[in-house]
């Protein structure tokens, strides 16, 4: 399991688990992505296929979320991998449909419900 | 008289810390054998401090703290803390308890604690009862290009708006999102002029950008200005940079599965899904954001 300030790694299976510990705003963007970029490595690296982001402790966000997660995803699609989210607040489910990004990422109830849908079809 | 709820199961300390507390003739004392009668006493009448003891059956101090911060949070919780409960106090604490008093402590530091902690609630009551007296607030900013000043703001903002009882936590939060993508806008593409293209396609070459224009001239003497007119009614809230504007009507539709992995016009969608209004000056330069009071659960947006 690897921790930063914003974020957590950790692997199970060829999946890896990503759990902002906070709310990140937008103007956290570039601390958040430098962050994230190493936290991915395993996965731009083809160690890892899938991702499931935990929003547990990240109960709104904005673009720059957004565009991290975009980053994650295109990783993930590089190597046929699924991206699901799970734990996702009321108005992180807002945001995401605003933006139609529920049309790209599953979301799930819970961690183990997101690593059976990541599962399916695998 | 401040009227004190003394929480344990242990009839000898409840006895204990009641006779210290009646010492002080200000105090008017009831007690409670566990955290479940402590919440049926306090729904019943709430006092003006509970002092309670963490280890106990049914409802403990821990979820005590919980109960009481959420139904009501202008009472205070003084815990008291034994050996072993080290771990459980420091819960309760983050959880929002006022203060604490080890029990081997109590002959010296209760009463003192519980007189500091009653005279800082009774300030928390007033401000309260005053606030609830306020009827509009006004507020201007002008801002350098510094992001972290940014979130200060938003909380400033938002507990304007709170404060106000205009909306509930959720849309308090949502109003955040808001300003945070207008803030970010008013700074990245207005004020440093760095398009938000640029980050779809590099966006170490964004960052880079970034970096450099902060202390470049023109771009660092450039200010974004931020006013607030905040009633009960409605919350109107003008970003403005000193850029040279923008078209939003040429931004394509994040929507479009075309440009759904394009970063361009996503904060402008969030901006209006969850405002009532998000409207732009001619010149593209100044946003203009209105939340306003929602009646019976409906979202007062414009009409269409």
């Amino acid at each position: 399991m690897s921790t930063g300030k914003l974020f957590q790694a950790e692997r199970q299976g060829d999946v890896l688990i990503v759990t902002p510990l906070e709310s990140i705003s937008t103007l956290e963007s570039r601390r958040a992505r430098v962050e994230l970029t190493g936290l991915a490595k395993p996965l731009r690296e083809g160690e890892l296929q899938h991702v499931l982001m935990d929003l547990e402790n990240a109960p709104y966000f904005g673009t720059c979320m957004l565009e991290l997660m975009h980053m994650l995803w295109r990783h993930t699609r590089t190597r046929g991998g699924k991206m699901v989210l799970c734990n996702v607040s009321k108005t992180g489910q807002d945001i995401l449909g605003v933006a139609k990004l529920d049309t790209l990422w599953p979301i799930c109830p819970s961690m183990v419900a997101g690593l059976d849908e990541i599962g399916k079809g695998s | 008289m401040s009227t004190v709820l003394v929480v344990d199961d242990l009839a000898v300390d409840r006895r204990l810390v009641t006779e210290l507390l009646r010492a002080d003739s200000t105090l008017a004392v009831q007690q409670a054998n566990d955290g479940a009668e402590a919440l049926a006493w306090i729904e019943q009448s709430p006092p003006d401090l509970v002092v309670t003891d963490l280890i106990m059956p049914h409802v403990d101090g821990l979820q005590l703290v919980r109960a009481v911060r959420e139904k009501y949070p202008l009472v205070p919780l003084i815990l008291m803390t034994s050996q072993g409960s080290e771990e459980i106090a420091v819960q309760a604490l983050h959880q929002g308890a006022a203060s604490y008093v080890p029990k081997r402590r109590l002959g010296q530091d209760l009463l003192d604690t519980v007189r500091r902690v009653l005279a800082v609630s009774a300030r928390q009551r007033e401000r309260s009862r005053l606030l609830g007296c306020l009827a509009r607030s006004d507020a201007s900013f002008i801002l350098r290009n510094d992001s972290t000043l940014f979130e200060p703001l938003i909380s400033y903002l938002q507990e304007g708006v709170s404060q106000l009882g205009l909306c509930d936590a959720g849309d308090c939060t949502r109003i955040g999102v808001a300003l945070a993508e207008a803030l970010a806008n008013a700074m990245y593409h207005g004020n440093l002029a760095i398009d938000s293209y640029l980050r779809t396609e590099n966006e170490e070459g964004y960052w880079f950008m970034v970096h450099q224009r902060v202390d470049q001239e023109p771009y660092c003497n450039r200010r974004i200005h931020v006013s607030a007119a905040m009633s009960r009614d409605e919350a109107l809230f003008v970003v403005r940079d000193e850029g040279s504007g923008f078209d939003p009507l040429a931004l394509p539709d994040p929507t479009d599965p075309a440009n759904l992995e394009k970063s361009t016009g996503r904060g402008i969608l969030l901006m209006r899904a969850f405002m009532d209004a998000v409207i732009y000056n001619s010149v593209g330069n100044a946003v203009t954001l209105v939340k306003r009071r929602s009646l019976n659960g409906a979202l007062g947006k414009e009409a269409a």
